[in-house]
Formats: structure tokens, sequence, C-alpha cells
């Protein structure tokens, strides 16, 4: 099985991806780090389902280039596209904020929101808090299970 | 209050004895008593208490205005609230209809600019009525046309030192300011708005109150707190409440239940027995269509239906003759306005031929004219209209005006305005048709014959006509009548057919305006949608401006609900979202969308495929809509620079197929290129922090060590060995050699540690040497190290000083943290830390938890520096004890450097070589060394952070609690987190070798914009908040190699400008100037400093300052590495980096403006 992380955050990454390759040893990972750096990615190959940060830069960051505007709502901008080139893989958003854009959509609303767009799609999300690791780890596994 | 008798005795036996408030009677008799029961008291009791139960319906004097404040009942209901009113009005109704039959005069006074009998109307009023709000605002009004605004600002001063109401002098203001001649109506709106803004959420209903009353535009607002509006109307003057009513119900009337229609009508009906307005028989029929056949014609109905008849046939001369001779008598019929109006277009004649007075209808004419021929003046003059509109809304002949405006402004009709001037108008017109549900316009009496009116009978019955499309009312009549009854095929042929008969061309702008209006509604209906965006591109590129009334919500929404839709391959949908200003996102959707419909993935390829689009729609997608920010979003344009190309390839394509712009399209080339140049340029330096000068160093040291090193070769003779290896407690012995010895070619890395242990006897390779020459190579080597490493102008530590070292790398990592609110500084003496003033400030975090989230913070911000400070000490050279978490350690040992010299140095026979040997080695010492401080803060600095900033998010939400809501100090915390990771990364890349690859040259904005950009990412992006201008007059060119040397001097000098004066924020002000004339380039960079800065303390720092320099250019002192003000450091750079000697670097202050000025002679800087 194959499945793609789209996080900028290292630290938050590097913990998803031991998570997974302890516990689902059959799902080949990959990992990009922006919006146009994900996009890529499943623009040229099929996933089978893809972990999604909310908030994400438009690009790679490297050395000392400019990382493009950041976006609060990278994550719907990807599934956007998605469902726009008819992408089918499944999507699950692990973001680590209860709220976005200075507070104006609770994740409740966003994942209404999500629901009703890319209902083909879009399967829910995981709220990532590094102190309470059983918690997200729980739901990413239940997710995950219901795809294999 | 019950109904008993009793009660009502007992309260009025209460209220006798004083025993009832004001407030208390007030709220009583006004909602716990029916009408009959308040009468009864009311007669029971003195004539003041009819005043205090009613509000003072009849101020005698204005400081009495809205004096006697009404009484609001949270339970009361809308309708209860308008029913008060007209128990008012009741009792009040021939002071009313006095009222009516005077203000028609007053209103033509106006329009007419007849003052003298304005004023003996209003003094009538004032005399047989009362004071009231009404009368305030036509003095004003009349001060305002005579210019008189001093005495409108004493009748507001009165008002307010006088008057007995809070409101009446707020309010008289803001009517003062509206009529004012030379306001714009947007300033008046911002003022509107930023009062709006002083009341608090919760006070939702007095925003109400102002959008009410204040805002002329309010139609389409949703009042939810209609009770509150109207009963803070009730305490006006009678004449004020019958205007307040008039002015709310029109709002109002579309959001009633059939109760409060039912018991609205009610109250109308016998509002429209005794009152001469004809208002209420109008409103009676909106409310009841059974009532439309009894609807009272105003004796103006007959002049209407004469000039409407004439405009019917097209009679346009006639129609401006009798309209005119009309309307200087009764120039409140505002209908014949526009048919007079027309009807000179049509006939090519002006306003000024029928109307020559200086006056309001006058005005008001000519730029309607001017607004309906849509001519240069068109933007200006509607604008100038709209403020007519504003001085005369208080008037009921502002109506019609009011209509035709919107129909400029916007696409659809309120209908709130719709009913406004059915109310208030004279009489029944085309505008009636839409006031009604269906076809209850028919209901209507018909009166006169009129033809206009038979034919829209007609054609709402759907009978048969005969169109004349040269007569366009009776087309206009048509459209309406079809439009209503919804038979949108129809009107669309007739428009059509319209189109077909006269010559598109040649038609009046407002002819075209309503038949593009009309077509796109037809369209629209008709679900159309792609041809009624296609016809709206079409009039946009016709007329070149796009009209705000072909805009309505509805089709963007059609157009976002079916984003897959076919219709998205039409060129002008894009379009209608750019020129509509839709947001980034919903452009880019729209272009994506397009270019998927049209098998396209980027814009560049629309030429290419030769789709049949309009060449000008293909022009301006690629021109307006195909700009970077919205294509970003694409999947086919992966990065930065991709994003420039693809630009790029646009503007190339637009040259050939629009070439009169070819200027336009080149500079923006231009400005892509040089953006992209500067990206490369910051990034260039970002990748250039690690740097040894070695090409300088050569030249030094190949001068230096010639002549020791030809000693060194010369030290062959193993004769030496003997010599040079005894020692004086040695016993001689002349067969015992100590000898070194190298190779001849190297050995593998594995086998060189054999060799290092002694001499390999018999091996071909290697050649014996004196251990003197061994010796003298330890030396030369040190001393080449030595400049490799601390020469003050071309060595690593001057570099690793300049360009990570001074305050670069705690700045940058530090900033992260600030830029959160996370990290506090220390207080100004002592060890402590102090709070964080954003916490303290708003209510962003509870107060009961403050003081420990602050101690919280003091906390991490002394672990978050200490782990800087850890950091830093790792990127120094080691040289002393002291020096222990040094990562840059050039000491070799014993064996490192006889296995240099066996298998690397000790073979060369040139100095040039050996130098080069010598910089290879210890280049490849420090390339380990910069591998372990990248390991070093990836795996070590990084993951301490993240650490530090886990634990503080423990902590925060120990103190919050279990809450599923993030706060916002836990938002910070995550978002601190992310960014301090990619921040490590950043810097982690510092460390790797310079590539020396220069740009090959480059103007001096480009190094100036990068170091600035470079300083800003450095420096928490202030130069961004603060002002900064530039002024360069330097067309040079400058040689690459010098990139580096200008960087490092400019950063330095912005450095210096924020490390002093960051406190200034966005009132910092920085200024630079170059220019390059004479043979010299001088930069000139100033800023105002900041306040808690000694300026006497500055003098002397500038005098030590210039000094220093003098000094260093006199070669009298050295470049301190470390802590010192970075002048010298300036001065290193023109010196070693530009290898200029002569140079003048000067500091001034005067008058808060602190300057320091660089003047370089240009030889062999620029090409």
């Amino acid at each position: 099985m194959k499945g793609l992380l789209i996080e900028d955050d290292p630290n938050k990454a590097k913990k998803v991806l031991n998570f997974l390759s302890e516990n689902f040893k059959d799902i080949e990972m990959n990992h990009k780090i922006s919006y146009q750096s994900g996009l890529q990615e499943i623009f040229e190959n099929e996933f089978d389902f893809i972990l999604l940060d909310m908030s994400l830069p438009t690009y790679d960051q490297n050395s000392s280039s400019s990382s493009g505007k950041p976006r609060n709502f990278g994550g719907r901008d990807i599934l956007k596209e998605m469902k726009r080139y008819k992408k089918h893989s499944k999507v699950i958003v692990v973001t680590q904020y209860n709220e976005f854009d200075g507070g104006s959509i609770s994740i409740n609303e966003l994942d209404s929101q999500l629901k009703t767009k890319f209902d083909d799609i879009y399967k829910g999300y995981v709220i990532y808090k590094s102190q309470r690791t059983e918690e997200w780890q729980n739901e990413l596994s239940i997710f995950l299970k219901s795809f294999i | 209050m019950g109904k008993s008798n009793d009660n009502r005795r007992h309260f009025i036996s209460k209220v006798n004895k004083g025993k009832v408030s004001r407030h208390d009677f007030k709220g009583n008799i006004r909602y716990s008593c029916d009408i009959d029961q308040r009468i009864y008291i009311l007669n029971k009791l003195s004539e003041n208490y009819w005043n205090l139960a009613y509000n003072n319906p009849l101020p005698k004097t204005e400081s009495l205005i809205a004096s006697e404040e009404t009484f609001f009942s949270q339970s009361t209901s809308l309708i209860e609230e308008i029913k008060w009113f007209f128990e008012v009005f009741k009792h009040y109704n021939y002071h009313l209809n006095l009222f009516t039959e005077v203000n028609r005069t007053i209103e033509t006074g106006i329009l007419l600019g007849n003052t003298s009998n304005v004023d003996l109307c209003t003094e009538k009023i004032e005399k047989e009525i009362s004071s009231s709000l009404y009368l305030l605002i036509i003095e004003m009004y009349l001060n305002e046309q005579e210019n008189n605004r001093k005495a409108n600002e004493e009748i507001i001063n009165e008002l307010s030192i006088n008057g007995k109401s809070t409101k009446l002098p707020l309010i008289a203001e803001f009517a003062k300011l509206r009529m004012e001649k030379d306001l714009p109506p947007w300033q008046y709106d911002s003022t509107v708005e930023h009062h709006m803004s002083m009341y608090p959420n919760d006070a939702k209903y007095l925003s109400e109150y102002i959008v009410l009353k204040f805002e002329p535009f309010n139609f389409d607002f949703a009042f939810e707190n209609k009770e509150f509006i109207v009963n803070f109307e009730s305490d006006f003057s009678v004449i004020d409440r019958l205007n307040s009513i008039q002015t709310i119900l029109p709002l109002i009337l579309h959001t009633l239940n059939i109760d409060e229609v039912n018991e609205l009508e009610l109250e109308i009906k016998q509002m429209s027995l005794t009152s001469k307005d004809l208002y209420w028989d109008r409103l009676l029929c909106l409310l009841n269509p059974k009532h439309l056949n009894n609807l009272m014609l105003s004796p103006y109905q007959k002049n209407h239906d004469k000039v409407a008849d004439l405009f019917f046939e097209g009679e346009y001369l006639r129609v401006a003759e009798l309209a005119a001779t009309a309307l200087h008598i009764n120039p409140e019929i505002q209908e014949l306005h526009s048919y007079f109006v027309k009807s000179i277009i049509f006939i090519g004649k002006e306003v000024s031929e029928y109307f020559n007075e200086d006056n309001v209808l006058t005005q008001i004419l000519k730029l309607m004219r001017s607004m309906l021929l849509k001519d240069e003046k068109y933007t200006a003059n509607r604008e100038k209209l709209i403020a007519e509109y504003y001085n005369n809304s208080f008037f009921n002949f502002s109506s019609c005006l009011l209509q035709d405006l919107y129909t400029d402004l916007q696409f659809e009709m309120p209908g709130t305005i719709i009913t406004k001037v059915f109310l208030t108008s004279n009489v029944i017109s085309h505008r009636s048709i839409q006031a009604f549900e269906e076809n209850s316009y028919l209901e209507l009496p018909i009166v006169n014959q009129s033809n206009w009116d038979k034919f829209v009978r007609r054609s709402l019955r759907n009978e048969s006509l005969i169109l004349d499309y040269a007569k366009f009312y009776q087309i206009e009549l048509f459209a309406i009548s079809k439009i209503k009854n919804r038979n949108f095929e129809s009107a669309l042929k007739c428009l059509n057919e319209f189109q077909l008969h006269n010559k598109y061309s040649e038609m009046p702008e407002f002819v075209k305006t309503w038949f593009t209006k009309s077509k796109i509604k037809c369209l629209y209906e008709l679900k159309l949608i792609g041809e009624t965006v296609n016809l709206i591109i079409e009039e946009y590129f016709r007329s070149n401006i796009l009209y705000d009334h072909y805009y309505f919500q509805d089709l963007m929404d059609e157009l976002i609900e079916n984003d897959e839709s076919p219709i998205y391959g039409e060129i002008s949908i894009p379009i209608f979202f750019q020129i509509t200003k839709q947001s980034r996102s919903l452009c880019y959707d729209s272009i994506a969308n397009f270019l998927i419909q049209n098998e396209l993935r980027r814009p560049s390829e629309l030429n290419e495929k030769k789709l049949d689009f309009d060449i000008k729609a293909v022009t301006f997608f690629l021109e307006k809509c195909c700009i970077k920010s919205h294509i970003e979003d694409s999947p086919y344009i992966n990065s930065i620079d991709a994003l420039s190309s693809e630009r790029i390839s646009i503007l190339n394509c637009l040259k050939k197929t629009n070439p009169e712009k070819l200027k336009k399209y080149n500079e923006e080339i231009l400005n892509i290129t040089k953006e992209d140049t500067i990206r490369k340029g910051v990034k260039h330096i970002h990748e250039s922090r690690i740097y040894v000068d070695t090409d300088s160093l050569f030249k030094i040291l190949n001068a230096d060590i010639t002549e020791v090193f030809d000693r060194y070769l010369s030290l062959d003779n193993k004769r030496y060995s003997a010599l040079s290896a005894l020692t004086l407690d040695e016993v001689f012995n002349p067969n015992r050699v100590n000898s070194m010895f190298y190779c001849l070619e190297p050995v593998e890395p594995n086998l060189l540690q054999f060799y290092s242990l002694g001499e390999p006897f018999n091996d071909p390779n290697i050649v014996r040497v004196p251990i003197i020459r061994y010796t003298h190579f330890v030396l030369l080597f040190e001393e080449i190290k030595n400049e490799f490493i601390f020469n003050e102008d071309f060595g690593f530590k001057s570099f690793l000083s300049m360009r990570i070292r001074h305050g670069t790398f705690q700045n940058v990592l530090r900033n992260v943290f600030d830029k959160y609110n996370l990290i506090g500084s220390k207080e100004l003496s002592g060890d402590e830390y102090k709070e964080i003033n954003y916490w303290k400030e708003g209510n962003r975090i509870p107060k009961m938890f403050e003081n420990r989230l602050q101690e919280l913070l003091k906390i991490s911000s002394r672990s978050i520096d200490d782990l800087i400070d850890l950091a830093r000490s790792w990127i120094k050279i080691y040289e002393q004890e002291e020096d222990k978490n040094a990562m840059f350690d050039f000491s070799f040992s014993d064996f490192e450097m006889r296995a240099i010299f066996i298998n690397r140095v000790g073979r060369i026979n040139n100095s040039q070589d050996f130098i080069q040997e010598v910089f290879s080695i210890l280049f490849d010492r420090m390339d380990k060394q910069l591998n372990a401080i990248r390991q070093r803060i990836d795996s070590e600095l990084s993951s301490k952070f993240v650490d530090i900033i886990e634990q503080m998010e423990t902590d925060v939400a120990s103190i919050y609690g279990n809450n599923n809501k993030t706060s916002q100090v836990e938002e910070q915390i995550l978002a601190c987190k992310t960014e301090i990771q990619k921040v490590t990364n950043q810097v982690q890349q510092w460390f790797k070798m310079s590539q020396n690859q220069y740009v090959d040259e480059f103007p001096i904005e480009m190094i100036l914009e990068a170091s600035i950009d470079y300083t800003n990412s450095i420096n928490g992006n202030i130069l961004n908040i603060a002002k900064v201008e530039r002024n360069i007059k330097c067309n040079s060119k400058y040689k690459g190699k010098y990139f580096e040397g200008f960087g490092d001097m400019l950063i330095n000098i912005f450095d210096n400008i924020i490390k002093n004066n960051k406190d200034l924020y966005e009132k910092l002000d920085i200024k630079i100037m170059v220019n390059s004339e004479n043979g010299l380039t001088k930069i000139i960079v100033s800023n105002n400093i900041s306040p808690n800065i000694d300026v006497e303390e500055l003098k002397i720092k500038i005098q030590d300052i210039k000094r220093k320099v003098s000094n260093y250019r006199d070669g009298n002192m050295a470049n301190s590495f470390e802590g010192d003000s970075g002048y010298l450091k300036i001065c290193r750079c023109i010196s070693a980096d530009l290898e200029q000697g002569n140079y003048e670097v000067n500091v001034e202050y005067s008058n808060n403006k602190y300057e320091v000025q660089i003047t370089i002679e240009n030889k062999n800087l620029i090409i």
C-alpha cells in the first residue's frame, strides 16, 4: 500500500512516519513538505491514501529560497485540485489546530465543509497533539485500518 | 393592569398622589393599557400626562424635541410599536393633514430654489403644528444652500447645550453632514461607518438604528431589531414620527408575517380614511390587492399620462416641451424627470435649453443627463448625482432619483426601493408594475385611457401586440411586463428584434444599458449562463467600463456552484471573475477550469492551440487574468522559477499578438527578471556565509614565503639528519640516521598509518629527507594556517565573525520566538527576564492565567537563550582552553602532521602548489567540521528547541486545563514549533563551503535589495514595517566578484540601524541614496534614532568611530573581530573585498538624523 504524507513540520512528520513504519509495515510512505511539491507528487504517482496537513507553505523551502506565501488552508487547496483533476486517493487531514484563520472557523466546521465539497475523497481528520501521542495514533490507526 | 375599572381608578389615584414615577407611568400607560383604558385614564389626569404618555408629540421649541424619552419593553412586538404610531396619528390627524399639504409647497420650493416660500411654510408649520427635527433639517438645508455653515453649527451647538434629548444633536449633526455640498458621499459613508464601530457588539440594536437613520442606501439591510428601531423614533414630534414610519415601512414590509400584515392593514385602513396623504392608500394596496381598484389617483396623473403617451409614441420634442412646462410649476412630479431627460437625449438637446435657473431641479436634471449619456464625465457626474441624492434624501421628490441611481449602480433593484418609490410617487407609472405581486397591477383603476397604460395591461394579459421597434418606450414596457410575468423567452425575442431593427451603435447609452441589462436578466433566467457572461464581457470591451449594474451575485454563485460545467470553456468566464474583482482563489479556479475545458495545462499554451476566441478576449485573459498570483496554484507550475517562466512566456506571446503594448510587457518582464535576480542574490548571500578569500591570501603568502620555501626545499642534504637529530645527552653515532621521508606517489590512506610508524625500507616510492626539512615544513604549514584562519582581511575568522557570529546567528533564531511573542528580553540590570507585553494587552489570555503564563515564559526564554548561546559556542574557532565547545578546530596532532608531510605535501617542490595544498588540507578539515556542525544543529539544536516548545505546550495546557478550544498562546506555540524547525534547517545550510559562484555582474540595486531582503529575514522582517526610501542614481554595472563585499558592507549598516533603533517599529525611517558619478560611488544611509539613545553618548561614540576609521585607513589599527561597532568591518570590506585603497567612511549625527556616508573609487569596480 502506498501513502503520502504532506507535512511541513519536520518533527511532526518524523513522529507520524515512525509510527506508520512501526505499526503498518506494509505501507510505503512518501513525504512532501509543501503545497506544490505535495501536489506534484499526487500528479506523478498514485497513492492509496494521503495524510494532509492543513497549513502549508506554497513551495519547499531549501537553504535560503522563499517558500512563497503561507497557506492557512493549503490542505483544502490540495483537496480542491484533487477534485478538479479527478485524483481519487483517500485523504485524512492531520492537524495540530482546533481552529483556523484566526479562529474564524473551527475544525468541526471545516470538517463539515470538506465533507460537503469533497465527499468522494475526504475521509475525516485527526488532531495531532505531541503530548497526547496515544490519541492521535489510535485515531490514525482506525482510519488506516478502514482502508486496508 | 387588568381591564377592570377598579384598576384604572387605582392607577389614577396613585398617579395623582405622586406615587408613580414618570418612567413607570410611561411604561404602564403604553404597555399595560389598551387604547380605551389609556384614553380613559388620560382624560382623568392633567394635560401634562397626555404629553408624558405620548412622548410630547407637539414640542413647542426645538429644545423640547425628543425630550420625553420613550419607554421600551423587551416583550413588545413590532406591530405593537407600529400601532402606537397610528394611535398618535389619530389624535393629531388635523395637524398631519396640514403638514401634508404644506409639505408639497416646501418640496416645490426646494426644487425651484424658492426659499422665501419654504420659509413661509416652515413658519406656518412651526406655528400651527410644532417644532420638529424635519423643520430643523429644512433650516439647515437652506443654510447650506446659502453657504451659511456657521448658522448650522450654531443650531447643533444650541441643541447640545439646551436640548433635552441626547440623541437629537447627534441625529442633527449627521443630517447636517449629509447635506454638505462639498462632502463626497464616500467620506460621509466612512464617517457613519466609523461612528458605528464605536458601539459594542452587544449593542447591535443601536448599530441598526444608525443604519436606518444615517445610511442613505440601506435598502438591502436586514433589520433584526425592528421593534427597538420603531420605538426609538416614537418620541420625536408627530411630524417626525410620520416621516419615520413612512421611511421604515418600505424597509420592513416584506418581513411581516400574515398576522402582522392583517393587523397593519386595519390600522392603515383607518389612516387612509382620514388622511390626505396618498401614501396610506397606496400602502393599503400593497398590503391587500383587493384595495387596488379603490386607489385614489393624484391630480398629477393626467399630466403624467400626457407626457408618458407622447414618450410612448416617440414624440420626444413634444415630451421635452410638455415635461419642462409641467416641471416649472410642479417640479415634484419626479416621474417626469426621466421622461424629460431621456427625450432631450434622443433629440440631442441640453437641459439648459429648457431650464436655465440655478436650482436643485436643474442640477438634478443635468446630472441625470450626464449619467444616462455616459459621457466622458460619467463617473464624476454619477458621484455628484449620488451626492445630490444624499443632500435631498430627506424629501419625497428624491425617490425616483434613488431608483434611477440604483438602476445605474446595481443590477437588481431591491424590492424595498420599488416599494418606497410606489408609496411616495405622485402618480402611477411603469415603475408601479414591479411593486405588485403577479398581475395585480391590472386591478388598478383605469383613468384617462392612456396609451402606455393600455399597452402595459394588454401585455400583462398576454394579448397579441404589434410592436413598433423604433419606439424605445414601447419595447421597454413590453420587456418589463414580460419579465414581470416571467415570460423570458418572449422578452428575449423582443429584445433581439429590437437590436435587429435599430443600429446598436447609434442608440443612446442609456438605451444600450437598459437593453443589455434586460437581456442579461432573460438569458440568466433561461439558464443560458454562458451567453449571459459573454454578453457582459462583450459590453465591457465595448464600453471599457464595467458598469456596476451588470454584476449580480446570483450569477457568480451559479458559476461557482457549477465549476465543472462546459461553459467554463468560454474565455469570458475567467475574464468575468477578473473584472468583478473576485478573490485570488476564485480567479484561479476560473482559469484552471477554463484550461481543463480546453485541454490545456498552462495559459501560455493558449496561442499554440489556435482556439476560436476573440483576440481582444485572449489578450485580456493573458494580460490581466493570468498574472502570477492567479496561476501559482496550478499543479503544472511547481516552483517560483517555473511561475516566473510561465508569466514571461505569456508576456512574450502578448508581445506578438498585441505589439502596441510592447513597452509595457517588456517592463513587466524586466521586473520579473529583477525579482528573480534579487532572489538569487539573497540565496547567494545565504550560501556564502562560510568563506575564506584564498585568492587574496595566496597573493600575500606567495610573496611572503617564497624565500622561506626555497630554503625549505634546500634542506635535503642527509648529512643534516645526524646533526638535526643530535642531542647533547646522546652519544654521537654517525650511522644512526634520524630522517623523515615523503612518498613520491600518494599511498592509500589505510596504509598510511604504517608509514607513520617509521620509514619503510626498500620502498622505491619514498624519498628520505632530513628532519630539519620536516621541522621547516611544520613552520610553513603553521604560517599558512594562521593566515588562513586569522588574517584580518581575508581569513576565515573574519568572515565567520562578520557573516554569522556578529549577531546574525542568534538574531535569526531568537526572532522566531519573538515573532510569536514567546520570548522576553532581559531586564537592563540583572539577569531576570521581563514580562512579555503582548500577553498583557487586550484580552489575549484570561487574567487569572496571566501571572503563571508570564512566569512560564520567563523560564522558557532563559532556556531558549541558553540553548542559542550553547549553539553559538559551537561556531567558534578553538584557540584556548575556554573554547571547549568550539567546533572549528584546526589543531593537527603530530601523527596528522607527519601523515600530511609524508603523503601530501612533502613531494611538492614549488611554493604555489605548496600553499594551495595546505589550503586544500585546511578546507578538508573545515568541511568535516561543517558537516559535524550541521549534524549537531539538526540533531541537537533543532530537537532541543522542539523539546523546549513541547514543554511549553504541556505547561500551557496544564494552566488552561483540558479545553478543546485552542487558546491564542497555544496557537502561537504550535506555529512557532514548525517555524523554528524550518529556520534551524535554514541556518544549518549556512554551514557549507561557499562555492564562490558569483553573479557575473550586478547593478547596485540588486545588491541593495538583496541585502535589505537578507537583513529583513534575519531581523524579523522589521524593514517591511519601517519606512525605507531608496534614491538610486547609478546606472553602473559592478563586477560580480564584488557582490559579497558590497553585501557585507550594506548588511552591516542595516544591521546596525536595526540593532539600535528596533523599538521605533513603523516609525523607523531609513533613507538610502546611491549615486555614481565622477568616478566615485557614493552611498548614504540615514535614519532617525530611537528616543532611548543618549544623544551625548552617541556623539562621543561617533568621534571614536571617526578616530578608529582614520587609524584603520592609515594602517594603524587592526580590525577587531568581535564586539566592535562594525565600521572597522566596513573598512575591511572596502579595502580587502572591494580592493579599494581610496575611500571615505563617515558618520554624522544632527537633528535626530544619523547618517553613514561611504565614498569609494569606482576603479576596477565597475564594468
